[in-house]
C-alpha cells in the first residue's frame, strides 16, 4: 500500500535572472554571454518561456517590434501604426512561422515620432488589438532598448531568432528563463524581458501591490495590460522617467519603496505623488535602460529580499544573477556581493557601477581556501553533470560501506546535497553546490570550498557545514544541533527558529557580516557574528530587525548593535507623535520630549530610562502586544562566566578555518549579547494569555 | 450514551456525547448537521441519501444539487442499505495510495487536540483505509505507530527529522489553512509541557511560534525546491496544502508543475483551533468556487493525470463529498465532522483550552479527564462507514458505478439559486435564475 | 487583552456563507499569500499603515478618522481630540459649532467644519457640498487662504461631480453616507466610483486621484474588516462614526480619562487587525499598495452590475 520507489529522473526545478553591462573601454559583449549565464539556471526556468534584452547607443532607426497572430494582423498592425507615427517599413517576420500561435513582426520607423507620441500609439495599438481576443501586441520599441522573446527555454530562444549571427554585441544583455507564476505559459508575450520605451527588464517575483500599480498607470493613461506585474513593472520605470520626469535614483526609490524607518524613502510628498507607483511583495528585477547617451543596468530587490539576487564585478564587466554560481560561470574571479533588502544597483557603461546596492560597501574577500583548496580526500567523485539523486546516493552507498571521507568535485548548482544521507560521512565540497544543502542533516560533516546558496543546514539536527566562502539567504533555518560556521557573509533570516532541544545545542557562526531578521523567532542555540574585517573598519556586521520575534537562546555579535537594529519597533514616527501628544497635553515635560526627540533610536528601553510608570505604561501599547517578548541587549566579553561553550566553538571555527590569529583577536572584543528576557515580558502586568494553536 | 464518564486510574474517562448547548448565533454546524454527524458515528449505518441541512443554507455548495435529486421521488427518510457493485475506492496520486473512501481526515495537530482525539483519527484512518493528515505539532508516538499518516511539513517544522518524515505514507507541505490564509500560529511557552515538548522538539516552557509564511519558500520555484528535498528524504509522495485564495487555479498548476503529487485546498470556513477573528470572517474563498477552477485549469495545462485534489472546509455529509468530487476534487478532507463524531459541540472555545468535550482542552502531563480512545475510535470508524455507505446511496442514485467516475461530472449537477459569477466559477449549467 | 485582535476557533459564521449578509461589503473577501508570494507577519515584522495628506503635509500612522463627535460633551470632544492627536489619527469635527480650544494645538490631525466659530484657526478644513448643483456656490465661498479644504458629499456614483470637485480647488473628498440625495448610492459604491473617476491624468500629467485624498465615512461602517474593504476600493481614510463608540462603550457622564484610554485601545487593535489583513495578503504598504487595489479582493455572490462597478473580480475567476 505504500508508494511505489519515486522516478527521479524527473529533476528539474523554477525564475532565473541574468544581466551584464560593460564597462567603458571593455571588449563588446556577444549575445553568448547572455545565453551562457542563463543556461547554466536551467533547471530555475521551464521549456514556457525566456527572452533576451540588449542596449546598445549605436544610432539607428527605432524599431516597433509585435507578436501577431498572422500576416494579415501584421498587415493591419503596421496601417495603424503608420496612422499615428507616419511613415513605417515593415521588415517582416522575425524568424520563419515556428506553428506557434504568434511569430514576431518588426517596423522600422522612418519618420522619427516624438517619444511620447510613439508611446501613446504603443498604448492605442495594443489596446485595440487586445479585444476581444489578443491579436497582436507591441512588446518592445526603444532605439536602443531591443527584446527577443518566445516560448522555450533561453537556448530555443536564442536559436529561434539566430541571435547568435543576428548580433554582434551590446553594451547591456538581459536574459530571462520562466517558471510561470500567475498566467499561462504558452504564448511568448508573457516571456520576459518586458520592455516600454528604453527600458527593458527581467523579474523573479509576485508583486503583491499589481492591482495598485495597475490602477497607478491606468490614472496615467496605459489602456491595456497583458496581465502580469513583471510588463508593469517596466511599463512603471518608463513612465516614471520619462513621462513625469523623475530622476532615475528617485524612480528606483519609488519602486523599490525602502521602509520609512529606513531613512531612504521619498519624501511623504513625492510619495502622495506618485502613490501607486511603489511593488510590494517579493521581487527581483534586472533592466536595462538608456537615456540615450549611457546605457544603464538598474538591480531592483524588494524590502524583504524576498527573492534572490547577486551581483559582481570584474575589470570590464558589472554583471547581476539569480544564483553565483552563474556569475562564476562567465567570470570566475568575479567579486560578488548581494543587495540589502530594499537597495538598488546602478551601474553604467560610462560611470561603471554608480550604486552598490548596499550602505556600506563589501569588502570583497575570496579566501584563500576557495581560491586555493586543499587536495580532495576519501572517495572521489567528480560531479559534473551528475544530478543530485545521483549524488546522494553515491554518499548514501559510501557511507553504508563504512566510508569515512568523499570529496564532490566540480559541483555548480546541484540542490539537496546530502538530503537523506543518514550515516556519518565526511564530505569535502568543491565548488558552489546549489540550494538546500544538508537539509534534515543528523550526522555528515559537510565542508564547502567555496561559497553556498540559499537555505542551508535547515531542520539540522547533528553533523556540521563548514564554509570556506560565503552563504545566502536563510542559512541555518530551524537548526537544532550540529555546528555550521560560514567563512564569510551571509544574507537574511540567518538562524531563524534556531532552537535546543533536551541535550542538543546548535551553533551557527558567522565569520563576515549578515543581513535583516538574524535569528528571528529564535527559541535556541547559539548565533554568533563576527564582523571580521567589518567591526574593525567601523560596519556594524548585522543588518536590521535581529531577534525579532525571540523566544529563546542567545545571539552574540562582535561590537555594539545599535538598539534600532535590535527586534521589531514601532515606526519612530507613531512613538514620537504619543510623546508629542503628551507633551502637548502637559503630562511629559517639553524638555524630556525634546530629549527623546532628538534620540537617533527610540527603542523601548530609552523611553523606560526617561519616562515615568504612568507615561510608559500608556506608550506601552505601541510597543507591546500579546506576543511580545522583551530583549535584553548587553555588552559581554566572551572571557566572562557563562560563555564557555562559546569560546570553545569559536576556537573550533578557527581552527576549521584556518583563521585562529583573526578569531583570537576578535575573542578580545566586546560582544553584544541579545536574549529574551528571562521574565518579563511586559512592563505592565496582565492576565495569562490563553492557549493558541493553528 | 448511557455510559457517562467512568474513572481510570484518577482520571475521569469520557465516552459519551454531550447535550447539544442552545445557540443563539447562527451556525454553518447547525443542530441538524450534528445530529446526523452523531446518527453516523454511533450507527455507522448511512441516515438518508439527499442530505436536508441544507435547505435554508446561504452556502453556495448548499445550492448546487444533484440533478437526480429534483427528479427524485424516492424516499428521502428511508434510506436503506446500499446495494453491492458501487465502488467508492479511490487511488490517490504519485505512489498510488489506495483509499477504501474518498475521505481524508485532515490536518488536525497535537496541540490543537489533546492526544486521544489525534490518536482515535490515525487509528480509524487504519482501520477504514482512508489517511490521516496528523497536522504540524510533531508526530504523537501513538500517531506514529499508525500506518496511514501524512505526516506535516510546515513552517516551523516542530518535532520533524528524517525519522518523523519517513513514518507516513507522504508528507504535506502546509503553506496556508482555510481559516486563516496567510497567518501563523503561537503557542505561549507557558503551554509547552514535557509532552508537547518532546513532539516538537523544543524547551519546555518556550513558546512554539510558526511562522506565517515558510521562509524557504516565497515562489513557486522555492516550492518545487522543498518538494523535491522532501521526495528525496522520503522516497514518498509529496502534497501541498493550500488555502483557497484568489489566485488557486494558478498556484494548484503550479504546485502540479512543481512536481507535488497533489493539494489539498482548504476552502473559507474551515476550522481551526485559533485564529485572529478578523482574518478567519475576511480572508479566502469558499471551497465550491475553487475547486471547479483549479481543476479546470489543471485539465487545461495538461497536468490532471495523476495529481490529487483534496477539497477542504465545511465537508458536512456524503452529498457534499460528492457534489465536491462531481466539481472536480479526486477526495475531501473531513475534520470539523470528525470533531463533531467525536464529541464537539461548536462552542468556538478551543483556544481557552476549557474544551467541554475534552477534545481541545489544554494539554497536561497528567490530565484528570480523558476522552475515551476506543470509544472516540468507534465514533470516527463508524462517521466514515456510514458516510461511505450514504456516498454509495448517492452514487446509485446519480447512477455511476464509482467515485473515480464521479470526479469532474459536472453534467450531474445544476445551481439552483446561485449567481451567474458563481455559476461560471463552477462551470454549472443554471436552472432558470439569476 | 486591551487593543489586541480577538481570537477564535473553529469554523467562520460569518456572512454571506452563513449569517445573513447585509451590505456589499459582507460579499467582499481579501486575499492570502499563498506560495507566489509569502505572507507577512505584522507581529516581528513591519507592515506600514502609515500615509500622507495633503500633499505630504501630515502623515497620519494609519488609515483611520474618529467621527461622529456631534454628540459628545464638549470636554469628551476634547478628549477624543487629545486621544486621537497622541495615537496620530484624524479627527473629523464634522457636526461641532464650536471647536475644543484643545483642537487648535492638534490642527494638523483634525478636519475642522469650515463655519465653526474657530475655524479660522486650522489648516483643514471641510465644506458639505450636499449636492452637484451646490458645488458653484459652496466652491465660491472657499477659504482660498487655507492650505487645505475638503469636500463633504453625498455619496454619488457620477463621476463627472467629482471631477468638478477636484476642478473646484478641493484637496480632498469625504464621501459620507449620512447626507442625503436622491441619486444616493452605497458607500462602496460611491467610493469606488469616485476613485476611479479622479483616475485621470491630471494637468501636471499626474494622475488627478493623487492630487486629493479620499475619505470614506458612515455610520455603519463596523470593523477594522470593513475599513479595510472600503481602502481596497479606493479610499484612503475610513471615518468611524459610530463602531467606536461601541467599543468604548461610550455613554453619557462616561468618565473622560476611561474614554480616551478606551478610544486608544481600540485604535491600537484596528491598526492591529489592518495589519494582520494585509500581512496575510502579502502586502506591507498598505497606503500604496491596498489603497484602489481591487484585484486583492473577490467578490461572492455579489450581483454582477454591482460587482463590475466595483471593479472586483468573482470568487473563483481567474
Amino acid at each position: 500500500m505504500s508508494g511505489e520507489p519515486l522516478d527521479l529522473t524527473h529533476v528539474k526545478s523554477g525564475c532565473g535572472v541574468f544581466g551584464v553591462l560593460k564597462k567603458r573601454g571593455a571588449p563588446p559583449i556577444g549575445p553568448e554571454v547572455a545565453l551562457t549565464g542563463i543556461e547554466c539556471v536551467r533547471y530555475r526556468g521551464s521549456r514556457f518561456g525566456a527572452g533576451f534584452g540588449l542596449v546598445r547607443l549605436d544610432q539607428r532607426r527605432r524599431r516597433v517590434k509585435a507578436f501577431a497572430a498572422s500576416k494579415e494582423v501584421a498587415e493591419e498592425l503596421k496601417e495603424e501604426l503608420l496612422r499615428r507615427v507616419g511613415n513605417v517599413e515593415s521588415i517582416g517576420p522575425e524568424y520563419a512561422f515556428d506553428g506557434k500561435v504568434y511569430t514576431s513582426y518588426v517596423f522600422e520607423l522612418v519618420d522619427e515620432p516624438g517619444e511620447r507620441q510613439l508611446r501613446r500609439a504603443v498604448n492605442e495599438v495594443n489596446r485595440a488589438f487586445s479585444k476581444p481576443n489578443l491579436r497582436a501586441r507591441v512588446y518592445s520599441w526603444g532605439r536602443h532598448v531591443e527584446v527577443f522573446k518566445g516560448v522555450g527555454y533561453p537556448s530555443d530562444v536564442y536559436e529561434l531568432y539566430s541571435l547568435g549571427e543576428r548580433i554582434d554585441a551590446a553594451d547591456v544583455w538581459l536574459s530571462h528563463t520562466r517558471q510561470p507564476t500567475n498566467s499561462p505559459g504558452r504564448l511568448p508575450i508573457w516571456s520576459h524581458p518586458f520592455s516600454s520605451g528604453e527600458w527593458a527588464i527581467v523579474h523573479n517575483g509576485d508583486v503583491s501591490s499589481f492591482g495598485a500599480n495597475m490602477e497607478f498607470l491606468s490614472a496615467l493613461g496605459v489602456e491595456s495590460f497583458v496581465g502580469t506585474d513583471s510588463e508593469v513593472i517596466a511599463l512603471l520605470l518608463d513612465y516614471l522617467t520619462s513621462e513625469l520626469g523623475l530622476g532615475l535614483e528617485d524612480a528606483c526609490r519609488a519602486l523599490v519603496n525602502p521602509f520609512e524607518s529606513s531613512g531612504d524613502g521619498l519624501s511623504g510628498r513625492l510619495l502622495s505623488a506618485l502613490r501607486g507607483s511603489q511593488l510590494d511583495g517579493p521581487f527581483s528585477i534586472v533592466a536595462g535602460f538608456s537615456d540615450g547617451t549611457d546605457a544603464y543596468m538598474v538591480v531592483l530587490v524588494d524590502r524583504f529580499k524576498f527573492r534572490p539576487l547577486v551581483v559582481g564585478e570584474d575589470e570590464h564587466y558589472v554583471y547581476a544573477a539569480s544564483e553565483e554560481a552563474q556569475i562564476r560561470t562567465v567570470s570566475p574571479d568575479a567579486r560578488v556581493w548581494t543587495i540589502e533588502p530594499g537597495g538598488y544597483m546602478i551601474a553604467s557603461t560610462s560611470k561603471g557601477v554608480i550604486r552598490h546596492g548596499r550602505r556600506a560597501v563589501e569588502l570583497f574577500t575570496r579566501f584563500s581556501a576557495t581560491l586555493r583548496p586543499p587536495s580532495p580526500s576519501g572517495v572521489v567523485i567528480d560531479a559534473r553533470g551528475l544530478s543530485y539523486p545521483k549524488i546522494n546516493a553515491t554518499l548514501r552507498e559510501l557511507a553504508a560501506r563504512g566510508h569515512p571521507e568523499a570529496s564532490l568535485l566540480n559541483v555548480s548548482g546541484q540542490r539537496y546535497i546530502g538530503v537523506g544521507v543518514d550515516r556519518p560521512i565526511r564530505v569535502k565540497v568543491y565548488g558552489t553546490p546549489g540550494n538546500c544543502l544538508a537539509n534534515l542533516n543528523d550526522c555528515v560533516d559537510f565542508e564547502v570550498f567555496g561559497s553556498v546558496q540559499d537555505d542551508v543546514a535547515d531542520v539540522m539536527h547533528g553533523g556540521s557545514v563548514v564554509v570556506h566562502g560565503d552563504a545566502r539567504d536563510v542559512l541555518g533555518q530551524a537548526l537544532q544541533g550540529g555546528h555550521v560556521f560560514v567563512r564569510g557573509n551571509a544574507g537574511n533570516r540567518c538562524g531563524i527558529q534556531m532552537r535546543e532541544y533536551a541535550h542538543k545545542r546548535p551553533y551557527l557562526v558567522v565569520g563576515g557580516r549578515v543581513d535583516d531578521y538574524l535569528g528571528e523567532y529564535m527559541a535556541g542555540g547559539v548565533a554568533v557574528v563576527l564582523g571580521l574585517g567589518y567591526v574593525e573598519s567601523g560596519i556594524v556586521p548585522v543588518g536590521r530587525f535581529v531577534g525579532s520575534g525571540m523566544v529563546g537562546g542567545r545571539i552574540l555579535v562582535r561590537g555594539v548593535v545599535p538598539r534600532d537594529r535590535i527586534g521589531y519597533l514601532p515606526p519612530r514616527e507613531d512613538v514620537l507623535q504619543y510623546l508629542r501628544g503628551l507633551a502637548l497635553d502637559g503630562d511629559l515635560n517639553h524638555e524630556t520630549y525634546r530629549r527623546l526627540a532628538s534620540e537617533p533610536h527610540l527603542d523601548y528601553d530609552s523611553l523606560r530610562a526617561v519616562l515615568p510608570q504612568d507615561l510608559l505604561r500608556r506608550v506601552a501599547k505601541l510597543f507591546e502586544h500579546k506576543y511580545f517578548r522583551r530583549l535584553k541587549v548587553e555588552r559581554v566579553s566572551l572571557y566572562d562566566e557563562g560563555f564557555a561553550d562559546v569560546e570553545s566553538v569559536l576556537v573550533e571555527f578557527a581552527k576549521k578555518l584556518s583563521i585562529e590569529r583573526e578569531v583570537s583577536a576578535a575573542l578580545e572584543d566586546d560582544f553584544t549579547l541579545i536574549e529574551p528576557h528571562r521574565d518579563a515580558r511586559s512592563v505592565t502586568p496582565r492576565a495569562e494569555t490563553p492557549k493558541e494553536e493553528g | 450514551m448511557k455510559e457517562a464518564v467512568s474513572v481510570s486510574e484518577g482520571r475521569a474517562v469520557v465516552a459519551s456525547y454531550l447535550r447539544l448547548p442552545k445557540r443563539e448565533a447562527i451556525e454553518f454546524w447547525n443542530d441538524d448537521r450534528i445530529t446526523h454527524i452523531r446518527a453516523l458515528a454511533t450507527t455507522g449505518k448511512p441516515q438518508f441519501v439527499w442530505d436536508p441541512c441544507k435547505e435554508g443554507s446561504r452556502r453556495v455548495l448548499d445550492r448546487v444539487k444533484f440533478r437526480a435529486e429534483l427528479e427524485d421521488r424516492g424516499d428521502q427518510v428511508d434510506a436503506t442499505e446500499p446495494g453491492d457493485g458501487f465502488d467508492v475506492s479511490v487511488e490517490i496520486g504519485y505512489g498510488r495510495i489506495w483509499m477504501a473512501a474518498p475521505l481524508y481526515l485532515g490536518d488536525m495537530s497535537f496541540g490543537a487536540l489533546s492526544g486521544v482525539p489525534n490518536v482515535a483519527l490515525a487509528r480509524a484512518a487504519d482501520e477504514t483505509y482512508t489517511l490521516c493528515g496528523i497536522g504540524e505539532g510533531g508526530v504523537h508516538p501513538d500517531v506514529g505507530r499508525c500506518r496511514r499518516i501524512f505526516v506535516q511539513w510546515a513552517s516551523a517544522r516542530f518535532g520533524l527529522d528524517l525519522g518523523a518524515l519517513r513514518l507516513g505514507m507522504g508528507t504535506v507541505i502546509k503553506i496556508g489553512q482555510g481559516a486563516k490564509p496567510g497567518i501563523g500560529g503561537h503557542l505561549p511557552g507557558t503551554k509547552v509541557v514535557e509532552v508537547i515538548s518532546r513532539t516538537r522538539r523544543i524547551p519546555v516552557g518556550v513558546d512554539a511560534i510558526s511562522p506565517a509564511p515558510h521562509h524557504d519558500i516565497y515562489s513557486i520555484e522555492d516550492l518545487e525546491q522543498r518538494i523535491w528535498a522532501l521526495k528525496e528524504a522520503t522516497g514518498k509522495p509529496v502534497f501541498v496544502k493550500v488555502a483557497a485564495t484568489n489566485y488557486v487555479p494558478y498556484v494548484a498548476a503550479g504546485v502540479a508543475r512543481m512536481g507535488a503529487d497533489g493539494i489539498i485546498i482548504d476552502g473559507h470556513g474551515a476550522g481551526t483551533g485559533a485564529a485572529p477573528w478578523v482574518v478567519r470572517d475576511n480572508v479566502g474563498i469558499p471551497i465550491e468556487l475553487a475547486v471547479s477552477s483549479v481543476d479546470r485549469m489543471l485539465r487545461r495545462e495538461g497536468m490532471r493525470e495523476g495529481f490529487t485534489v483534496i477539497a477542504a472546509g465545511r465537508v458536512s455529509s456524503a452529498e457534499d463529498t460528492a457534489k465536491l468530487m462531481a466539481l472536480g476534487a479526486d477526495c475531501v478532507s473531513i475534520a470539523t465532522a470528525a470533531l463533531i463524531a467525536m464529541g464537539c459541540v461548536m462552542v468556538h472555545k478551543c483556544h481557552l483550552g476549557f474544551c467541554p468535550a475534552v477534545l481541545t482542552n489544554r494539554i497536561e502531563d497528567d490530565p484528570r479527564k480523558v476522552l475515551s480512545l476506543e470509544t472516540a475510535t468507534r465514533w470516527v470508524v463508524n462517521l466514515i462507514k456510514g458516510w461511505s455507505a450514504e456516498l454509495k446511496l448517492i452514487l446509485e442514485r446519480i447512477g455511476v458505478n464509482s467515485v473515480r467516475e464521479l470526479v469532474g461530472r459536472r453534467d450531474l449537477l445544476v445551481a439552483d439559486g446561485v449567481s451567474e459569477d458563481s455559476r461560471r466559477a463552477m462551470g454549472l449549467e443554471g436552472r432558470g435564475l439569476d | 487583552m486591551a487593543g489586541e485582535p480577538p481570537i477564535v476557533s473553529m469554523g467562520s459564521t460569518a456572512p454571506p456563507s452563513v449569517d445573513e449578509p447585509r451590505f456589499i461589503l459582507d460579499r467582499i473577501v481579501s486575499d492570502g499569500a499563498q506560495v507566489t508570494r509569502p505572507s507577512i507577519d505584522p507581529y516581528r515584522e513591519p507592515v506600514e499603515t502609515h500615509l500622507y495628506l495633503f500633499a505630504g503635509s501630515v502623515r497620519l500612522s494609519m488609515p483611520v478618522a474618529v467621527g461622529g463627535l456631534a454628540e459628545l460633551t464638549f470636554k469628551e470632544a476634547a478628549e477624543v481630540v487629545k486621544a486621537c492627536y497622541r495615537m496620530g489619527v484624524l479627527v473629523d469635527l464634522h457636526g461641532l459649532r464650536e471647536i475644543p480650544v484643545e483642537a487648535v494645538r492638534r490642527g494638523t490631525h483634525v478636519l475642522a467644519p469650515h463655519d465653526a466659530v474657530n475655524s479660522g484657526e486650522f489648516n483643514a478644513v471641510q465644506m458639505t457640498v450636499r449636492s452637484p448643483g451646490a458645488l458653484n456656490e459652496v466652491a465660491g465661498a472657499l477659504p482660498f487662504e487655507r492650505k487645505s479644504v475638503v469636500a463633504r458629499v453625498p455619496p454619488l456614483e457620477d463621476s463627472e461631480f467629482y471631477r468638478s470637485v477636484c476642478a473646484a480647488g478641493f484637496n480632498g473628498i469625504i464621501v459620507d453616507e449620512e447626507i442625503g440625495h436622491r441619486d444616493a448610492v452605497e458607500l462602496e459604491i460611491a467610493t469606488s466610483a469616485c476613485d476611479r473617476a479622479l483616475k485621470v491624468p491630471g494637468p501636471d500629467g499626474l494622475p488627478l486621484r493623487n492630487r486629493v485624498n479620499l475619505m470614506a465615512s458612515s455610520e455603519r461602517i463596523r470593523s477594522s474588516a470593513d475599513a479595510f474593504k472600503l481602502i481596497g476600493l479606493g479610499a484612503e481614510v475610513v471615518v468611524f462614526t459610530r463602531s467606536w463608540k461601541v467599543a468604548v462603550d461610550y455613554g453619557p457622564g462616561m468618565e473622560e480619562s476611561l474614554l480616551a484610554e478606551r478610544l486608544e485601545y481600540f485604535l491600537t487593535g484596528v491598526q492591529r487587525e489592518l495589519k494582520l489583513l494585509a500581512g496575510a495578503a502579502g502586502v506591507s504598504s498598505l497606503w500604496s499598495s491596498l489603497t484602489g487595489s481591487r484585484e486583492l479582493f473577490r467578490s461572492i455572490e455579489l450581483e454582477r452590475p454591482v460587482r463590475l462597478k466595483l471593479g472586483v473580480k468573482s470568487a473563483g475567476e481567474w
